[in-house]
């Protein structure tokens, strides 16, 4: 039942209804990396769910009431209930249906969040390196910066001699930082990973993954998006529909 | 349960030993709001630990293998596991000691003590009971306790005097026996202040 080529809705649209019994809600866009973790956890753990795509440029009014800071993802149960902040959505989910990613041991959920720890500087840089690129402006520093972030995962890796960051099979720590990497070909900092081989490594086990499959984007629809969405086009968000 | 009064370590200090079986350890420092997050869970927990405090303006080289950039809280485990970062500290002690358990056990309402904690600032209009949590006091009350704790020594405690219900909390925490057990006066702290803002390593053991 998902609905992840659906049309955004925007201002003037009607709310949705009450989630169905047996399903769990997500306000979602497409092309946003918070977003995307819970898509991928909701479709790594086969949990049911139908999607409702929000408009970021053009927010319907009813959308605040899901979440105060009209930001996406936001899990809404059939009981009503509403969740936001894309960890704590993860979070949510894992603990409430089956079939566990983080590890069951506690110190090593809790490793598992350091790691989430280390990587968290990567987003906002990321979002720089986008802003700046597109202003024209250096961003060599910034640059810089994300490559020795890029190394620190590195020696995470190297350290624990694994292929995946909680192990030798895909979990939950892997799927909460992919979406930045799956985009390092559209905000052209590819050749960040260039000197770290183990990352370059774990990206290509990650293609494989049939749950990171499923969700992949097209490098050339994700570069029209943020072309569009940096014009604060209200077409950005239903790009390629 | 040794040492929450002990004198912090510094540069040229021995490295402690392994930690004993059946304890877990807190590298910590008395002033710290971070720290005291961690305190609170493992003294409202019953949690037999030790405390090596650490003097933060003069660090043991041997802390940064404890924590890269030598802050507190640390937690070590017999087994040598280091855990950090206050909030991960304190779900961690939540998961691994299971009495008394402080986060709520249903997903949404823990998933709402963690949206809370997110909102720290603006939680107020959604308070309508005693403690963040419910009715009595649990795991967002002590995360975000310390830091109210502090307003007197800030000299900002006017702050909550147009939250008549975030003051009635204020005064409630006072009077919970974990809370009581931890408080450090207002002349402690402006001591602490004092020495800290003039760059002095005596401020982390001011009133030892």
């Amino acid at each position: 039942m998902s609905q992840g080529s659906s049309r955004s809705l925007g201002k003037g649209s009607s709310p949705p209804g009450p989630v169905p019994d047996g399903i769990i809600r997500v306000y979602s866009m497409r092309f946003c990396p918070f977003a995307e973790r819970t898509l991928l956890v909701l479709k790594a753990k086969g949990i049911k769910h139908e999607i409702i795509n929000i408009n970021l440029k053009n927010k319907p009014e009813w959308f605040f009431k899901k979440n105060p800071f009209g930001l996406v993802p936001v899990l809404e149960t059939s009981q009503g209930q509403l969740i936001y902040e894309s960890l704590i959505t993860c979070e949510y989910l894992d603990e409430a249906y089956p079939g566990k990613l983080f590890p069951e041991d506690p110190y090593e959920k809790a490793i598992q969040k350091l790691t989430l720890e280390l990587f968290s500087k990567v987003p906002p840089l990321f979002m720089n390196i986008l802003v700046a690129g597109r202003n024209g402006e250096d961003c060599s520093t910034q640059k810089t910066e994300l490559c020795e972030m890029f190394s620190s995962l590195e020696e995470v890796l190297t350290r624990q001699k694994t292929t995946f960051f909680g192990g030798n099979t895909i979990s939950m720590i892997d799927y909460l930082i992919w979406p930045w990497f799956e985009r390092l070909g559209p905000y052209g900092i590819a050749d960040c990973v260039d000197h770290t081989l183990k990352l370059k490594l774990w990206i290509a086990a990650m293609k494989k993954d049939p749950t990171v499959m499923a969700l992949l984007m097209e490098e050339k629809a994700l570069q029209n998006f943020l072309h569009l969405y940096f014009q604060n086009s209200l077409e950005a968000c239903d790009y390629g529909l | 349960m040794s040492g929450e009064s002990v004198r912090s370590l510094g540069k040229g200090s021995a490295q402690p030993g392994p930690v004993p079986l059946g304890v877990i350890r807190v590298y910590s420092m008395r002033f710290c709001p971070f720290a005291e997050r961690t305190r609170l869970i493992l003294k409202a927990k019953g949690i037999k630990h030790e405390v090596i405090n650490i003097n933060l303006k003069n660090k043991p080289e041997w802390f940064f293998k404890k924590h890269p950039l030598g802050l507190v809280p640390v937690l070590e485990t017999s087994k040598g596991q280091l855990i950090h970062e206050s909030s991960i500290t304190c779900e961690y002690l939540d998961e691994v000691y299971p009495e008394r358990r402080l986060f709520p056990e249903d997903p949404y309402e823990k998933a709402l003590q963690k949206m809370i904690l997110e909102l720290f600032s603006k939680v107020l209009t959604r308070q309508k009971t005693m403690f963040f949590g419910g009715n009595s006091v649990s795991m967002i009350d002590y995360l975000i306790w310390p830091w109210f704790e502090r307003l007197e020594s800030y000299e900002i405690a006017d702050c909550v005097d147009h939250t008549p219900a975030l003051k009635l909390w204020v005064t409630t925490m006072k009077k919970d026996p974990t809370v009581e057990a931890l408080l450090i006066d207002v002349k402690t702290y402006k001591g602490f202040f004092d020495l800290y803002f003039q760059n002095d390593p005596a401020a982390f053991d001011y009133g030892l």
